[in-house]
């Protein structure tokens, strides 16, 4: 089954074709700004190499969030439009997700990602790599609560903001989403009924006018 | 393929509006959507940027189906798809431009990045004779120029706001006169009932050399007025105010019309676009200033006016037939001015 998968979410951009459990072609760039400039072109160049049609394509799998709100609606923007241009289900990933089933390897461990303004994105996995809880946003401190004894592994683009209210014991892997490592997650994920809607975890920074 | 069978998908999200159609070569539109965020943005008394990004989102590849079921052409027979890439809000831009690639690289399309105020000044040319050379009003919530538009892609600024655009000018002085948000129907449809020489009301730049406008002054006008005659009548007000308005909007364009006129003398239409160009009263002041003139006027219907997806698949219409097509890094671009070369106005941020 043929997948193209995208993260747009954080400050990297990638695109990958996977299919029965292998990456045909994948490519990764750190990237800050600017991955709307670059992310279809990507995902034609990851389509050529592995020598698909885009029509050979059977889902769609993207990163939803939680993320920059503006990368995560380039990468869901450009996977529903894959969709509904080829008539094939989108699945959505968890950034939290994204890396901590990749590099979990059966442990069981918190995820987080920078949120930036003094807070993480932060969400606690088992050690068969199911979320615990819900993912949530929160100061670096009260993310550091959220670890339990037996997690020795914080992985994420926030796992050492985290770890510094923590033990030195704890083991952290700096990692952003990469599209090349969704192969068992692009494949697994049930297809929803409806597209995947963003993951934001905050809601947009506005005051209601004050009436009277 | 004759350029009749054309076939476009345009996609608008740069302010408020998710919109999308199919349009033809020949300017038929073969089906379109308009979801309006209104409801959203109504809370906090303007748009707010992030709430329209995110409602985008929310709706654009629905309302892509939904347009194609209805036209009934299967999206892999078009011929390219175009969005608007500015100017407008940044975060609705993305929203439809990377919708607008993906679909160009799942279908092997062209890419067309357009500029949504040449959207506006081509929508003209889908309902109505407009050769090239014509002079374009766009009058809108926010903007407010003259251009003289030469060709697809060829524009030269005659004239510009250096404050507020005419559409802000109307939403802010209805909210000061109480009638409520969009001001332009609501100032148009007081001032009916209302005697526009009841109160003396400036006219800002009339009468100076060049096509500038400004409305700041007049809105601030009419506050004073409220204050100092508190109990004159609203329609009154709204009818002054409107009054001035086309005072200077027919000064402006009369100037520009001259500048036009010497550097293209086959000048022959006058096109009035924007959501402005909806007002009646403004219409009709710029079709007598057309007629005396010897020009033709074309003002597109209103919900071509109007933020829509229509004006974007013709402007893409337009482009594909010259062959002026995007590569996938197109940017999107929060401002970016019709004419480059034209100097940017000091205080008129992208309205220029």
């Amino acid at each position: 089954m043929p997948i193209l998968a995208l993260d747009t979410a954080l400050d990297a951009c990638s695109a990958a074709v996977l299919a029965d459990g292998e990456v045909l072609a994948g490519a990764y760039e750190t990237r800050p700004r600017g991955h709307g400039e670059r992310i279809a072109a990507m995902c034609a160049e990851v389509l050529e190499e592995a020598g698909l049609a885009p029509g050979d394509l059977q889902r769609i799998c993207v990163t939803v969030g939680p993320g920059s709100f503006t990368g995560v609606r380039i990468g869901l923007a450009t996977a529903r439009g894959f969709g509904v241009a080829l008539g094939r289900p989108v699945v959505g990933l968890s950034t939290l997700t994204a890396v901590a089933m990749p590099l979990g390897g059966g442990r069981p461990l918190l995820a987080a990602h920078d949120a930036r303004r003094g807070q993480v994105y932060v969400q606690a996995f088992g050690a068969d790599g199911s979320p615990s809880a819900s993912p949530v946003a929160a100061a670096p401190e009260a993310a550091a609560r959220l670890r339990r004894p037996d997690m020795a592994l914080i992985v994420g683009t926030g796992a050492a903001l985290v770890a510094a209210h923590l033990d030195a014991g704890v083991e952290v892997i700096e990692a952003r989403p990469d599209a090349r490592r969704f192969v068992s997650l692009a494949e697994a994920l049930p297809v929803p009924a409806g597209a995947p809607e963003p993951l934001y975890l905050r809601a947009p920074d506005a005051v209601p006018r004050a009436t009277g | 393929m004759t350029q009749g069978r054309l076939c476009v998908l345009g996609i608008e999200t740069s302010c408020d509006e998710t919109a999308v159609a199919l349009v033809d070569g020949n300017g038929r539109i073969l089906a379109e959507r308009v979801a309006s965020q209104t409801v959203e943005h109504a809370p906090y008394g303007g748009v707010v940027p992030e709430i329209a990004a995110r409602a985008h989102v929310q709706h654009l590849d629905s309302l892509i189906a939904e347009v194609v079921g209805e036209a009934g052409v299967p999206l892999s027979d078009i011929d390219a798809v175009a969005a608007t890439a500015g100017p407008g809000l940044i975060g609705g831009l993305l929203v439809g431009l990377s919708t607008a690639k993906a679909i160009a690289v799942a279908l092997a399309k062209p890419l067309i990045a357009v500029n949504h105020l040449e959207g506006h000044a081509l929508s003209a040319r889908l309902v109505a004779e407009a050769p090239f050379p014509f002079l374009l009003l766009l009058i809108s919530g926010g903007h407010c120029q003259l251009q003289l538009v030469t060709g697809v892609g060829r524009y030269r600024r005659l004239g510009t706001t250096i404050d507020d655009a005419a559409g802000e000018a109307f939403d802010k002085t209805a909210i000061l006169l109480g009638l409520g948000y969009p001001g332009g129907p609501a100032i148009e449809r007081a001032a009916r009932d209302g005697d526009p020489t009841a109160h003396a009301l400036p006219r800002p730049m009339r009468g100076r050399d060049g096509a500038d406008f400004s409305f700041s002054g007049l809105k601030t006008a009419v506050r004073h007025l409220r204050e100092r005659v508190p109990d004159s009548r609203v329609e009154d007000v709204a009818a002054g105010f409107q009054a001035a308005v086309i005072d200077v909007l027919v000064d402006r364009t009369r100037n520009a019309l001259a500048m036009a006129r010497a550097e293209a003398p086959a000048l022959g239409h006058l096109v009035v676009a924007g959501g402005v160009a909806a007002n009646q009263a403004i219409g009709g002041a710029l079709a007598d200033l057309a007629a005396g003139e010897g020009l033709d006027l074309v003002v597109p219907p209103p919900r071509l006016c109007t933020d829509n997806g229509v004006m974007i698949a013709w402007a893409g219409i337009e482009r594909l037939r010259l062959g002026l097509t995007d590569g996938l890094d197109a940017p999107a671009r929060a401002r970016w001015p019709l004419d480059p070369d034209a100097t940017p106005a000091p205080f008129a941020g992208i309205k220029a």
